[in-house]
């Protein structure tokens, strides 16, 4: 089942494109990646989504229902964890759960239980000092609790570990992988290494549209080339047969040739490398690529 | 419904645990009993103060009439700025901190953030007003012991001022982020209403007449008959206010 359905969607602010004909889909379950840099389109793509934003076009359909801007019923289906939540800081985290869970169409006899659950996967059970005194992890992961308080189907979440310590960001990804057995998640981030750690597909926004998409359950996204450490001789020699970019030091790479012909070559001209590694693309080649 | 409860219950205790609803109460408490008071010991201060000048001076006694009017004083000089103060920032605080974001994007109405608010910030200006006035009234009653012409109707005519300045509050917020800006617009829409009192052709029609109303009640120069134009217009006009701002606010970019 699609989550979320994206066609079309654009966006413009002061006659700047920002959003351009950006069409996406969402299956239930999924932990989804929104790559881009800062600036691409992340967040208003977020906004639009929560119906925070308006569009100047394209459709919007959550749990397929269509968004409409302003007072939108399909935020019942979303959770929304922003960048930096911010809270009403005299309150402690079950006070403010609870006054979120109030809010929504969640039963009075399910709130305590379902407080309690949520606390417990933040790691904020038994905390009773108030959200003032909060650390900016604890606040994320109180951020966390709350966008789920009412079950949704999809958990919206804007760079959530951009202000995070190694150690915070590191928890964090786990709370978001470990619940996906109840909800579908979709996060924006830069940081390109958390979407490999947990996400199922990956989107690269760039220039206002998702310029590519990768499904990340399959790990290898192809050959850079094979690197190669050779001295002054054997570069020499190997580079009147074959094209070789420098890398850094006596290391080098050759592109376009398979690793059976480089051995072949290598031992035709008697070249023992030193060093000799098959190097694979990571996200972030790919991400380079489509941007570039 | 339920959302306007909970949001309800949410501003009350906002308000106890940033003491606005203490400075409130505090504040109103000491213009009711000040303006009695104030009007009791006068003729003394007075007649302290020119004592050794040599100077002759008649003081006259004071009365119920000047009591009201201390108090009427008090709540346009004291009242409405810090309630402005504490209180004008409802709508636009929860904006420029995002707090909102996180209820909005779970199914809570806009409007009923804007209704919650409303009924809060009018509930605490009667409350307060009345008490205030209610303080003020046992005191002249206990001092002076005579009666004043209209009390009721003058007193409501300054609650009902209070009220269109309430529905300016939310306009504002509803068109702007910040709470500068919404004072500073409230202030401009006060100045312009005092410009245009002075044309008597339009002055029934301006809400800042009930402001000089309140007085012309209790000293009997005007009767109840001449508040319905006023009245009627600065009730449809706060109506009107509060229509526009929830529309404003629905349609208002929060992120």
């Amino acid at each position: 089942m699609d989550i979320l359905k994206i066609e079309n969607l654009s966006k413009s602010f002061n006659d700047k494109n920002v959003i351009d004909n950006l069409s996406l889909i969402v299956r239930e379950n999924e932990i989804y990646g929104f790559i881009g840099s800062n600036g691409s389109g992340k967040t208003t793509t977020m906004n639009m989504i929560l119906g925070q934003l308006e569009p100047n076009g394209g459709d919007i359909y959550v749990c397929g229902e269509k968004v409409n801007f302003g007072n939108t019923e399909t935020n019942k289906y979303i959770g929304y964890l922003p960048d930096v939540p911010e809270f009403y800081n005299y309150m402690t985290a079950p006070q403010y759960l609870r006054l979120c869970a109030k809010l929504t169409d969640l039963k009075k006899n399910e709130r305590e239980s379902r407080i309690d659950y949520l606390l417990s996967i933040v790691g904020l059970s038994g905390e009773r000092s108030k959200i003032k005194a909060y650390s900016r992890g604890m606040k994320q992961r109180l951020g966390v609790a709350q966008a789920l308080i009412h079950q949704p189907e999809l958990l919206i979440c804007d760079e959530p570990t951009s202000a995070l310590d190694p150690k915070g960001r590191m928890e964090l990804l786990k709370i978001l992988k470990d619940i996906t057995a109840e909800t579908t998640v979709i996060f924006s981030t830069h940081v390109l290494t958390d979407v490999e750690r947990i996400s199922d597909y990956a989107g690269i926004l760039y220039e206002g549209n998702i310029v590519k998409e990768i499904d990340l359950s399959k790990t290898d996204f192809g050959d850079k080339g094979i690197d190669l450490k050779l001295d002054s001789n054997e570069y020499k020699s190997l580079s009147e047969r074959i094209e070789l970019s420098h890398l850094q030091g006596d290391n080098y790479r050759a592109v376009d040739i398979s690793l059976r012909d480089l051995y072949q070559l290598l031992y035709t001209l008697d070249i023992q490398p030193s060093q000799l590694e098959l190097s694979k693309k990571s996200l972030e080649d790919i991400y380079l690529e489509v941007t570039r | 419904m339920n959302q306007i409860m909970t949001l309800l219950n949410k501003e009350l205790v906002e308000s106890l645990k940033t003491f606005k609803l203490l400075a409130i109460i505090i504040t109103f408490l000491i213009i009711g009993v000040l303006s009695p008071f104030i009007v009791l010991i006068m003729p003394d201060i007075l007649e302290s103060a020119v004592v050794d000048s040599g100077i002759e001076m008649v003081i006259p006694e004071p009365t119920a009439d000047q009591s009201y009017m201390q108090f009427f004083s008090h709540i346009n000089q004291l009242g409405f700025i810090v309630f402005l103060l504490l209180f004008g920032g409802i709508l636009t605080n929860e904006i420029s901190r995002r707090t909102l974001i996180n209820l909005l994007t779970k199914g809570l109405k806009r409007h009923n953030v804007v209704l919650s608010k409303v009924l809060f910030i009018l509930i605490i200006w009667t409350v307060i007003y009345f008490m205030s006035a209610m303080i003020t009234y046992l005191y002249t009653v206990y001092f002076f012991d005579e009666t004043v012409h209209h009390l009721p109707a003058a007193l409501s005519t300054t609650w009902l001022y209070g009220i269109f300045l309430i529905s300016l509050i939310f306009l504002f917020s509803a068109a702007f982020k910040n709470f500068i800006a919404v004072i500073f617009s409230i202030i401009g829409v006060v100045v312009v209403m005092m410009i245009l009192t002075v044309f008597p052709s339009i002055e029934m029609f301006v809400p800042q007449h009930l402001l000089s109303l309140n007085m012309e009640l209790i000293i009997g120069e005007k009767d109840l008959s001449d508040t319905l134009t006023p009245v009627a217009v600065t009730l449809s006009a706060s109506i009107l206010v509060f229509i526009l701002s929830i529309f404003i606010f629905n349609k208002k970019t929060l992120v």
